[in-house]
């Protein structure tokens, strides 16, 4: 009998500790990022020209605009998605809800959904499942998830929680 | 529902960027400028002024009180009405006396303690509105001429020009506050 990969859990203490510590990091960096914009701007406004102020003013009004605009790049494409997926793990792990155990053939969709104030998911077809159900998957779990294959799938509250290959 | 792209929040971005545009003019204004009663601010009539080499000049002795001296040609009025009227003197011809007439009023303290320089007087009603003379025409003579460009336009005849004391300073000695503009205009007519 062929041996299969060990159980994996998507809500794990660890994976909890990890985003926790992602989402730490990014408020960490946006906020350097904020001091420095102070900073910066105070060291402008201290040498300042009074006589001939418009070159001092120009390199300030750049780096302004530059370092905010960085901030937002950072605060909508990093720090957002982590607060986010804190946010989805820590509920998941902390919410009561029924688990259904699923084993048979899955099918993952091909692109990631987005749905607002949530986390991207993955719709993964239950296909052998008689309701023709549906589970989602966390993006950031979706790495090691096959496309299609038979698996043993647990859900809770309607997303994966954890999966293995099912025995042959 | 599609991931949001950078470009959904292009108007995010341009208000930052507005935002942080009137952020920076508002603390430069604040850090490189000072109130009325420690700022004397000369407004001078002319098509060439060397404003910033003037400024820096002047900044090299600054009367007592007075923390900066601000130079700017009468154009820099367009971005500030208030600026003309709040000046504390004025750098014009002669044919701008009939011009500005209505802004100008007496000024004492001046004229009787400096005998030694030649003035234009205008009568305003009982009024007697006077500049003291800076640069004269005839003979290419006087004072600021690094600074100012005194060469009439095209067309227009040479004049003499004339520097004259705005009666709302606050710097003339008026209700006990200083002289820092008869000081400064001193200072002026030693400059080449």
């Amino acid at each position: 009998m062929e041996t299969h990969e060990l159980y994996h859990e998507l809500y794990s203490e660890e994976i909890g500790k990890t985003a926790r510590t992602r989402l730490l990091a990014w408020r960490i960096v946006l906020g350097v990022l904020a001091a420095g914009l102070v900073l910066g701007m105070v060291l402008f406004c201290v040498n300042a020209d009074p006589i001939e102020p418009g070159t001092q003013q120009l390199k300030a009004t750049v780096f302004l605009v530059l370092g905010g605009w960085l901030g937002l790049f950072l605060l909508f494409h990093s720090l957002s998605p982590a607060s986010r997926e804190n946010k989805h793990i820590l509920r998941m792990r902390q919410e009561d809800g029924e688990t259904e155990t699923y084993e048979g053939r899955i099918r993952c969709g091909e692109k990631p959904e987005y749905i607002p104030g949530s986390v991207p998911v993955f719709r993964v077809r239950l296909e052998d499942d008689p309701h023709d159900g549906k589970a989602l998957l966390r993006k950031s779990a979706a790495k090691s998830f096959p496309r299609e294959g038979q698996l043993k799938l647990q859900i809770k509250n309607g997303f994966i929680i954890a999966w293995q290959e099912a025995e042959r | 529902m599609r991931k949001r792209s950078i470009f959904d929040r292009v108007p995010l971005y341009l208000l930052w960027a507005l935002f942080a545009v009137l952020l920076t003019m508002g603390l430069f204004q604040l850090v490189t400028d000072t109130g009325r009663q420690n700022k004397l601010t000369l407004m001078v009539n002319a098509q060439e002024v060397q404003d910033v080499a003037l400024m820096r000049k002047l900044a090299e002795d600054l009367p007592d009180g007075i923390r900066m001296i601000k130079v700017r040609p009468f154009s820099y009025a367009m971005l500030s009405e208030s600026s003309l009227k709040e000046a504390d003197m004025w750098l014009i011809r002669e044919s701008d006396f009939e011009r500005f007439l209505p802004d100008f009023g007496p000024v004492a303290g001046y004229k009787e303690n400096h005998p030694e320089h030649d003035y234009h007087t205008v009568k305003n009603g009982e009024d007697e509105i006077w500049g003291v003379k800076v640069y004269d025409a005839a003979s290419g003579s006087g004072a600021l001429k690094e600074y100012v460009g005194y060469a009439p336009a095209e067309g227009e005849t040479p004049e003499d020009w004339y520097l004259v004391f705005n009666p709302s300073s606050l710097h003339i000695g008026k209700n006990g506050q200083d002289t820092a503009a008869f000081t400064l205009a001193e200072r002026l007519l030693t400059l080449p």
